[in-house]
């Protein structure tokens, strides 16, 4: 099954949410079961990029050969699995957090378990001469790349949020920065903000880490004005929380073999002209709820797997 | 011609319970504890179907029928994990001491005593009518379990080498309401899925290590399949999905994994020593025509299992209530499958040789007792022997 | 012949009890479970037995229920019976009783499907595949002369154990092409394909759903014993809010309500229930959330009664949507029954048990509650958020006093755990019942960070544990041992934020304030930092009238030493905020004057 790799880039704070989530607040995103972790499904994306492609009910039932191709992407109508789309994606799973740092503003923070996990899925999907994973087992050390002047070190040390750390430069942090800049920033347009990221890209250690992804998440507080008093209404007082600006997550697109009834069947030849198709530019995305007060906004930008 | 394969999941499987799902039909969706056997096979169907370029013809179909696919298993640092036996309870003391466990007997009925147990069998006890049973984990690992099958010492204790059960992830998905720019009423609907990239370790407490509270885990299958359908699984390495909902799974086949469904050694060992008395437990559910009892037995409870050689006869029965499967055939006749029950996962047969020899058991480790041919071919009913 | 004691067991317990969707599905299996032990009990003591648990005064109690659906019904009885046998065969006996719980359950599926407005919804054959394949019965018996009953029953009770380790079943007759039930997806369909054609009646009979589908033990739940409703549970949700309308504003309401469709809005029968003879209805009549489903079900159009249901809303705001689930159990009844020397002794703790779920019922009316079931030492009912905390303290001191005199038999004093889950009416009935055993699980075993206010771990059992569920959050969750008081600081914490002497966010803040200093190493220093912050918070605060933030501070005082003591008084809070909202919508007519 042909398959390309998706990056999500928060342009502004997004909530997808869920069922039921952790402590007092009341709308929580979504997270992974296991790590704990933020992410954002791939069903909440499916959606908005058909949107992109204007996806509509009605051209997707037109007779032209790119209703047929939007059929084939998107499927038609309903959630009927013999009418679903040949396009499968994951969800996008967190490699990147920002923090924010006493130097340079904020910090794109992975740890080694979050390249770990991200490593494992490239090499599962054929990508060859992945960086190692750094090795870090101190709690009060962060690394950041050894190939770029970092933007957060101050005498030796990193600040994020109220935490202080021994600064310490490391290969690998580099050769992660510059693979993941390449992918969530490509081309020539791009070229300040892969410096920019190099800079401010930091390996933390995994509890800090797990410890801010928790922790670190946008939460406003939200109330509903009553018409009548002007004041806040009994009982219509939430929490919402967020991803933040900047954060990075990464995940997959497969283009499955379709048998469609009464629509275009996908065969394997054609999977890599629909993944060009539709997963090759960048799309910015509008994902989760709450567009009216500007949230989220989003980044996607595809990457091929092979070489 | 038999191929191992590894699975690696990355989003959560979705493995549903009978119950309908879908617009109208209920809003709400029930994940099984572990995949089903007859999940994993048809997934895999379905992805040597279209690798082959095949259309899904009654041809095809009936060749792809024929494959033999059994598992999954949850695979940890290398080793093999089986589902917990029903004749273990575990006792926890009061005073957080060590938990003790014990093993069910067959009971010995003394004059005058009695129960409507069918057919003459004997009730199996476990030690705990004066005690709540602790938990005990979900996943044992593959040396664990040989020990549980041939000895009386429990010279392990559980610790984090045993697993538990999946993480279920439940999403509550909403339809906008495009006009509204919100949740449209009544339209939510909720998804659940089990989180099966990591189980959680055994007695783990949540402020442990990220190590110390999940294993990281693979799962494995095996099939057996010829012509067609058998060259395809042969090179298998790529992405499908696997239950419903298309959750993208990573497959590939390994070749090292044959070893680790191969009886063990000490288990291989006992049954050669002519035991008279066996335990069968069941490795995944099985689907028997008599429903608790295998048809393979007769009235009086009497019979050989299949591939088997010696005859057995059945003393007692360890098993939880039956489950429900079905799902949805797309094959004639399209629509629901019949409901069938199975005993669960875990269940434990208590049989005496009454002729011929327990060692051939060895070779029929994780093979299917189940009746149907298809059944077993689904790969319902892998047994585990062991000794009683 | 020589006697025997005998034990048996009936279900099934799960697809009785947990597979329901609407609230009749899960009281009426509740129901159908009784009454099948009370006909395997009946039959036991006609033969000859002397029926020890339970243990009835008078034989009309094993009666068959006829007036099925009241509230005040006989005994509810628990699916184990044990009894002793005189110079009987216990064989002939257990064969007597299985036939007994069979016919029983078939008079239920029997009367229904001979319904005719039932009949026609039906497809026969496949009904017939089910309905003599549904109850589970085992049964096993020790000799007994007499001496040593404790041996005897622990020894009865292990080999029933051991039968049940075989739970026996047939092959299912399954059906190609037919959908499961939406229950639990254990059995087909036994529905019609065809719905459009059925009549008003069977709709409002069997009110399923479109799409629903129902076995025949969902159908049995859905239409056995008469159309008279039984409160769900959006109406014991609605409880709070409806006692805050003004007769004025509802009368007209209900007015409506009763024409609406020609009784296609449930009427409760206001002599069963006289605490809902303020608005007898379903609770759905007043979130108009529900007016879809509503008119699905029904088939009647929902105008008229959207109409009416917006002229009161906009005068008294919308009903709040979250209820209390109650489940409560005895402690170590398992090792104090052990100790029980004779059957006379066990017979007079049967008594003292059916006493105590008699008095169950009373209690949770009394508190405008309805009980599911009430048997042994086990109570499940739904509560109005404002009702819960009094009726579990009530229920808990009611089953210490009644069972004083066992306590001092089994020497260890009998006690009552109690779990109360506030969440949505909405929430899956399935979940509810979850929801409410969790609490109840968390009542008896303290969790790590449950601790007293000096730092101490707090005991196990004899405990009350509160659960919040908010839609959307995590479980906000509190549980104290009864000594400490936690029911009453809850209501009066309630009572302050209910009359605005306490900051609405107050919670959230303190909240925030134990999560920062989760991470940190307790300690001395750190106590008297935590207890300042939390202080200054507090301080800083004005409460929007005569405050009670010097109480509040006090209680900080005596309870917050470290981070979890902090968080811990902060989720009381928390939960004492969901209740603050059912006051408030109690007082609704004098805050409504205000305003106006």
């Amino acid at each position: 099954m042909a398959t390309k790799l998706y990056w999500l880039h928060t342009l502004s704070p997004t909530h997808v949410g869920t069922g039921r989530g952790i402590g007092y607040i009341d709308l929580p995103v979504q997270r992974d079961k296991v790590t704990n972790w933020p992410l954002i499904p791939g069903s909440a994306i499916k959606g908005v990029w058909a949107d992109y492609y204007g996806a509509t009910d009605k051209k997707r039932d037109g007779d032209d050969e790119g209703a047929r191709w939007l059929r084939a992407a998107f499927g038609k109508g309903g959630d009927d699995s013999s009418n679903a789309g040949s396009l499968i994606p994951t969800d996008a799973r967190l490699v990147c957090l920002p923090v924010r740092s006493f130097r340079g503003t904020f910090a794109w923070c992975a740890s080694p378990m979050a390249l770990r996990m991200l490593h494992r899925d490239l090499a599962l999907a054929g990508v060859g001469n992945l960086p190692l994973i750094p090795a870090l087992d101190v709690e009060t050390t962060v690394l950041h790349p050894s190939q770029a002047a970092s933007a957060l070190v101050d005498e030796h040390r990193i600040y994020l949020e109220d935490l202080d750390f021994t600064a310490q430069s490391n290969d690998e942090a580099g050769d992660w920065a510059n693979q993941i800049a390449k992918w969530v920033f490509p081309g020539d347009a791009n070229k300040d903000w892969r410096t920019a990221f190099m800079k401010r890209f930091a390996v933390l250690p995994d509890s800090v880490f797990d410890y801010l992804t928790e922790t670190g998440t946008e939460v406003t507080a939200r109330v509903r004005i009553d018409d009548d008093s002007k004041t806040v209404a009994t009982g219509q007082l939430w929490n919402e929380e967020s991803l933040p600006v900047e954060t990075i997550l990464a995940g997959f697109v497969a283009c499955d073999r379709v048998y469609a009834r009464g629509g275009t069947a996908i065969n394997q030849d054609d999977q890599d002209d629909v993944l060009n198709r539709f997963a090759s530019e960048t799309m910015n995305l509008q994902i989760g709820g709450k567009a009216t007060v500007g949230r989220g906004r989003v980044r996607c930008v595809f990457a091929s797997v092979k070489g | 011609m038999t191929t191992f394969l590894e699975l690696t999941c990355r989003d959560p499987i979705v493995s549903r319970d009978g119950r309908p799902f879908g617009v109208g039909q209920g809003n709400r969706m029930k994940s099984v504890g572990w995949l089903l056997p007859s999940v994993v096979a048809g997934s895999l169907r379905t992805m040597i179907g279209k690798a082959a370029g095949r259309d899904f013809s009654d041809a095809t179909a009936k060749d792809l029928l024929q494959m033999s696919v059994a598992g999954v298993f949850p695979v940890a640092d290398g080793r093999l994990y089986y589902p917990a036996p029903n004749d273990c309870v575990v006792e926890k003391p009061d005073d957080g001491a060590k938990p003790a466990i014990h093993q069910g007997k067959l009971e010995a009925i003394r004059d005058g005593e009695g129960c409507d147990l069918p057919g003459g069998l004997a009730p199996v006890t476990l030690k705990g009518e004066d005690f709540k049973p602790g938990p005990k984990p979900d996943w044992w690992r593959d040396d664990h379990y040989a020990k549980w099958l041939v000895t009386d010492e429990k010279d392990f204790a559980f610790d984090e080498t045993f697993l538990q059960a999946p993480c279920l992830d439940e999403r509550t998905h909403v339809s906008l309401d495009p006009a509204a720019g919100a949740a449209a009423e009544g339209e939510l609907f909720t998804t659940a899925a089990l989180a099966a990239t990591h189980l959680p370790r055994y007695g783990a407490k949540p402020d442990d290590l990220f190590s110390r509270r999940f294993a990281e885990i693979r799962l494995t299958a095996r099939v057996v399949a010829d012509g067609w359908c058998g060259e395809k699984v042969e090179p298998l390495n790529g992405v499908h999905p696997l239950g419903g909902e298309r959750r993208l799974v990573h497959w590939r086949s390994v070749a090292e994994m044959a070893s680790k469904w191969k009886c063990p050694p000490a288990v291989a060992d006992t049954l050669s020593k002519k035991p008279t008395r066996l335990r069968m437990v069941l490795a995944t559910p099985a689907i028997f025509c008599g429903g608790w009892k295998p048809g393979w037995l007769d009235a009086e409870l009497r019979g050989t299992p299949p591939g088997a050689s010696m005859t057995l006869q059945l003393k007692g029965v360890c098993i939880e209530r039956w489950r429900a499967v079905s799902g949805w055939s797309l094959a004639e006749p399209r629509g629901p499958k019949p409901v069938k029950r199975m005993v669960p996962a875990g269940g434990v047969y208590f049989f005496d040789v009454v002729a011929g020899d327990a060692s051939g058991l060895a070779e029929r480790w994780l093979e299917p007792v189940s009746d149907d041919e298809q059944d077993r071919r689904n790969g319902f009913g892998l047994a585990l022997w062991g000794v009683a | 012949m020589s006697s025997h004691l005998l034990a048996l067991s009936v279900g099934p317990v799960q697809e009785f009890i947990a597979a329901s969707r609407r609230t009749r599905d899960l009281w009426f299996g509740s129901y159908l479970l009784s009454e099948i032990s009370k006909a395997v009990a009946r039959s036991v003591r006609i033969d000859g037995g002397k029926l020890i648990f339970p243990s009835p005064d008078n034989a009309d109690e094993l009666e068959p229920q006829t007036g099925s659906d009241d509230d005040a019904r006989a005994l509810n009885v628990a699916n184990i019976i044990i009894a002793e046998l005189k110079d009987r065969d216990p064989s002939v006996v257990v064969q007597n009783a299985k036939n007994a719980a069979r016919a029983r359950w078939r008079k239920f599926a029997d009367d229904v499907f001979d319904d005719p407005k039932i009949t026609r919804a039906i497809r026969e054959e496949i009904w017939k595949d089910q309905v003599n394949d549904v109850v589970e019965f085992y049964a096993a018996w020790v000799p007994f002369n007499g001496a040593n009953y404790p041996l005897a029953r622990k020894r009865v009770t292990q080999l029933l154990a051991g039968r049940k380790n075989c739970r026996d079943f047939c092959p299912a007759k399954g059906r190609a092409k037919v959908p499961k039930s939406s229950l639990d997806g254990l059995r087909e369909s036994v529905l019609v394909e065809r719905r459009d054609d059925w009549s008003a009646k069977t709709k409002r009979s069997l009110r399923v759903r479109d799409g629903e589908q129902l076995d025949v033990v969902g159908v049995v739940k859905r239409a056995a014993g008469g159309d008279r409703p039984y409160p769900s549970v959006s109406r014991v949700a609605a409880d709070p809010w409806l006692r805050g309308v003004k007769d004025d504003d509802l009368e007209p309401f209900k007015e409506v309500c009763a024409s609406f469709g020609g009784n296609a809005l449930h009427r409760l029968d206001t002599e069963i229930y006289p605490r809902y003879e303020r608005f007898p209805y379903e609770g759905t009549a007043v979130y108009r959330n529900r007016y879809k489903e509503l008119e699905e079900e029904t088939g009647v159009d929902i105008k008229p009664l959207a109409d009416a249901l917006k002229a009161l809303t906009d005068k008294h705001k919308e009903p709040n949507p979250y209820l209390s689930v109650l489940v409560a159990d005895g402690d170590r009844m398992g090792p104090a029954i052990s100790e029980l020397k004779d059957i006379g002794e066990h017979q007079a703790f049967s008594k003292a048990l059916s006493t105590f779920a008699e008095s169950a019922k009373a209690i949770v009316r009394e508190h405008r509650g309805v009980l599911v079931y009430a048997g042994g030492d086990d109570v499940l009912a739904f509560l109005p958020v404002d009702q819960c905390l009094s009726c579990a303290r009530k229920l808990h001191d009611t089953f210490g006093e009644l069972l004083k005199e066992q306590s001092k038999e089994t020497k260890q004093e009998l006690t009552l755990s109690v779990g109360v889950a506030i969440a949505h009416f909405l929430d899956n009935l399935e979940d509810l019942l979850n929801f409410g055993r969790e609490a109840e699980k968390h009542a008896k075993n303290p969790q790590d960070d449950d601790r007293k206010p000096d730092g101490t771990k707090q005991e196990k059992r004899n405990g009350l544990a509160v659960h919040l569920l908010k839609r959307g959050g995590s479980p906000i969750t509190v549980r104290a041992n009864w000594s400490d008081d936690l029911d009453e600081r809850l209501a009066t914490m309630a009572e302050w934020l209910a009359d605005g002497k306490l900051p609405t966010r107050l919670a959230n803040e303190l909240r925030g304030i134990a999560d920062a200093y989760e991470r940190w190493d307790d300690g001395n220093a750190l106590e008297n930092a935590i207890q300042k912050d939390a202080l200054r918070v507090v301080g800083k605060k004005q409460p929007p009238s005569e405050g009670a933030m010097g109480n509040i501070g006090d209680m900080i005082r005596a309870r917050v030493k470290n981070a979890a003591t902090l968080k811990r008084f902060a989720n009381e809070l928390l939960v004492a905020r969901q209740m603050e909202t059912a006051l408030r919508q109690i007082r609704h007519e004098t805050a409504q004057g205000d305003d106006e």
